[in-house]
């Protein structure tokens, strides 16, 4: 059968948008862990285990509900506050102990909600990797979220390589110029930052573009992805007319920017949310151009997901360590799975060159 | 000290071009062959004499451009 899928434990994922989270209960299950979110009467996020410890039952499944600061268990009444600690059950006076489901770490921050996965003295809230544009009044920010029957590596490796946009977006956001444009690849193994850079000096205006800049000719087109395994990965884009460059100082006015947000959060081995942003800074109160990019994105990353489930159901049926080939656009993906595999080996490869001696092995054949 | 390394297309070619943030740089037009080249530091990793050259280049490509 296929490689093992793994996830990195003692991270951050964004679990939900902040919009998602309301007095209903939210089920969602992050990296293999089910995880009832809801907001209490105070206005906070709480990640509670979504199972009741009663009987088990699930606390997002109605008829359970969110009562106050509270969540009441739908199936006996069990009541849990968001530190998870149960403060009341049926029929008596006295709650047992023990009774208490464990409470994620969760902080909202740039639009979503992010849960801690691991070991909670670890949660560092610093260490989330940031996404501003998508909470900032000078930006106008269109997203939504896509779920994927595929394991989250094979997003990871969608979005390092975006030469894919020249044949499975073809029409949308790929033009010939993506896959023709070499790209640069930068690698900082201590901030743990994967960084690929395509600078199209002068390429054909794809629609996504075109549409939403009033750009008629031909374009300036830069591609920078900052990468922050494992969950977040920002694209900054830059579209101007051919040959419009940044000044040597002051505001880049002569360009439209774009910043591409995808939050990549593994839920079971085989299965992953695609939580996909597009912010601008341009056109902001134009609610037409708001509604193009919104269909326009869904509608690409919904091209992805056809693809990316349809390979699932391949490489599932193969057996560990089929062989790939890789190519000179494929540098970015290949440095993003080799930081993964180190940070799942627990240590960076910089740090301890033993990772490659014992987890080698494993990791090597992961890793190509 | 940084632990940043980049891996550049050489325009015009297909050669990948590592640097190390030893200051040590190598070729290859194989990215897994580079990337293990540069995981690897310190190992093979010289700043003092011309840079490695992972694997055979095509003629009329030079290692270090
Ligand atoms: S299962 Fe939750 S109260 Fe019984
Ligand atoms: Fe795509
Ligand atoms: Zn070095």
């Amino acid at each position: 059968m296929s490689s093992p899928v793994t996830f990195v434990r003692n991270q951050w994922y964004v679990a939900a948008y902040g919009r998602e989270v309301t007095s209903e209960v939210l089920g969602r299950t992050v990296c293999g862990e089910a995880i009832a979110l809801f907001r209490t009467g105070s206005g906070t996020v709480a990640a509670l285990a979504d199972r009741c410890v009663h009987r088990r039952f699930p606390l997002s499944a109605a008829p359970s509900q969110v009562v106050g600061d509270t969540v009441v268990c739908g199936y006996h009444g069990f009541t849990y506050d968001g530190t998870g600690t149960c403060v009341a059950v049926p029929g008596q006076s006295r709650v047992p102990r023990t009774a208490r489901v464990t409470a994620y770490p969760v902080v909202e921050q740039d639009s979503f909600v992010w849960v801690f996965i691991g070991d909670p003295a670890l949660a560092d809230a610093t260490r989330i990797p940031r996404a501003p544009w998508l909470a900032d009044e000078a930006w106008t920010t269109v997203s939504g979220m896509e779920p994927l029957a595929a394991r989250w590596g094979l997003l990871v490796d969608n979005l390092l390589d975006l030469s894919h946009e020249t044949y499975l977006h073809g029409g949308y956001i790929g033009t010939p110029e993506v896959a023709e444009t070499p790209i640069t690849t930068e690698v900082d193994e201590e901030a743990r930052i994967v960084r690929v850079s395509r600078h199209m000096a002068d390429a054909a205006c794809p629609p996504f573009y075109a549409n939403s800049t009033g750009i008629t000719g031909r374009i300036t087109r830069w591609q920078d992805i900052e990468y922050f395994p494992p969950c977040l990965y920002t694209l900054h884009s830059r579209v101007a007319p051919v040959g419009v460059l940044p000044p040597a100082e002051g505001p880049d006015d002569g360009a439209f920017h774009v910043e591409v947000v995808y939050a990549i959060t593994p839920s079971t081995a085989t299965s992953t949310y695609d939580f996909w942003a597009v912010a601008r800074d341009f056109a902001r109160d134009d609610e037409e151009v708001s509604r193009f990019l919104h269909d326009s994105n869904r509608t690409v990353v919904l091209q992805d997901v056809t693809a990316l489930d349809l390979l699932e159901t391949v490489v599932a049926a193969e057996p560990a360590g089929t062989q790939e080939l890789s190519i000179n656009i494929d540098t970015g993906a290949l440095a993003a799975r080799r930081m993964i595999a180190a940070m799942t080996a627990g240590m960076t490869a910089a740090t301890d060159a033993a990772v490659d001696a014992t987890a080698g092995a494993a990791a090597g054949a992961a890793v190509r | 000290m940084s632990t940043t390394f980049t891996v550049d297309w050489l325009p015009g070619s297909d050669v990948l071009r590592g640097r190390c943030h030893c200051g040590a740089t190598s070729s290859a037009q194989d990215p897994a062959t580079l990337l293990d080249w540069l995981g690897a530091h310190p190992d093979g990793h010289d700043t003092s004499g011309p840079e490695a050259l992972l694997a055979p280049l095509p003629a009329g490509v030079a290692g270090d451009a």
